[in-house]
């Protein structure tokens, strides 16, 4: 059984666990097959420099789905992510480190025996820039 | 004012919007209809998105996944079934550039503002989520053109228009809605 949190447990104002990558052509190369992405300027510096970038650039779509992972793995298999907003402000280069972030905003019980939580997420890289800031909506189960 | 008339009050500066494109906001997409979801798109789908750690075993594990609350294998909420798809017929990702094919594939779904520049960016998304994919599943996807403006970036005039999507499984449950910004220009 995975690890499982509750509603009743969670205060807000707390920060949910970092979710880091070291983002290279091993994870966009793995996504683009996933996704059918293959983009010139996702695959090489070639690609990336006739598209006006200096280098290689990885997907903006691998980032919303490192939010997605980060929330999954605190909500736990019995949580649901209701919503996801998020906007792409910066490039993501090869071998930068992304470190994804969440702060739980708001909680609210609902009728089902369950909580609704707010939280501000985000990525920020290694020299500390935010290149994707948002929020999500999740829905976990209240204390058995 | 209508844009239309600031753009015709201003002939001096660069304008990327038409009334062709504005007239396009609002049009719907002809519906598109994945492949049955299988239990190995839905696993090399969290290997990629959990790599380089295994993924969780509701994503592979079927004997598994009868014992969770889900009763069953499901697909992390922002897989792509749309994926390796014959024709390419692009509902999500969509290339820098678009060639003669894939501009006529893009243009019969009605997916870009007509005339709109050649280089494209995601700009994001909100995705909002009401069931999970399951094996078997099989999604239809359906786009709304909602909006189209203009700003001036640091690659000179941007283009930006969104669009509203919406995926139903075969038995016309629905599984999500996003609506995603798109960033043009020359």
């Amino acid at each position: 059984m995975e690890q499982q949190i509750y509603g009743d447990d969670i205060e807000v104002g707390i920060s949910i666990p970092l979710f880091e990558r070291k983002t290279d052509l091993m994870n966009w190369n793995r996504w683009a097959a996933t996704y059918d992405e293959f983009v010139p300027y996702h695959m090489d510096d070639e690609g990336a420099k006739s598209n006006g970038q200096n280098s290689v650039i990885g997907q903006g779509r691998i980032r919303v789905s490192y939010l997605h992972t980060m929330l999954r793995n605190w909500i736990g298999e019995q949580g649901f992510i209701l919503e996801v907003d998020v906007q792409m402000r910066g490039i993501n280069y090869k071998n930068d480190t992304l470190t994804c972030n969440g702060t739980v905003t708001s909680k609210t019980p609902t009728e089902n025996n369950s909580f609704l939580l707010e939280l501000d997420i985000s990525i920020t890289n290694q020299n500390g820039v935010v290149i994707t800031p948002g929020t999500a909506r999740v829905r976990i189960p209240a204390n058995p | 004012m209508t844009i239309m008339d600031n753009i015709r009050n201003n002939p001096d500066e660069t304008h990327l919007i038409t009334q062709e494109m504005l007239d396009w906001v609002g049009s719907r997409s002809l519906p598109l209809t994945s492949p049955d979801i299988s239990e190995s798109d839905i696993r090399r789908a969290a290997i990629a998105m959990y790599w380089p750690e295994v993924p969780p075993r509701i994503y592979w594990d079927s004997n598994y996944a009868i014992e969770t609350v889900w009763k069953g294998i499901v697909a992390p909420a922002e897989m792509n079934p749309f994926s390796w798809i014959v024709g390419r017929a692009h509902i999500g990702p969509q290339p820098n550039r678009i060639n003669s094919d894939q501009n006529t594939i893009e243009e019969s779904r009605q997916l870009r503002p007509p005339g709109a520049p050649k280089n494209y960016l995601f700009g994001g998304l909100k995705s909002s989520y009401y069931s999970l994919m399951r094996p078997g599943d099989k999604i239809t996807s359906i786009i709304t053109s909602t909006d189209v403006y203009e700003k001036k970036g640091s690659t000179g005039q941007m283009l930006f228009y969104l669009t509203n999507e919406i995926w139903t499984n075969q038995n016309n449950k629905t599984i999500k809605e996003t609506v995603t910004t798109n960033i043009q220009w020359e």
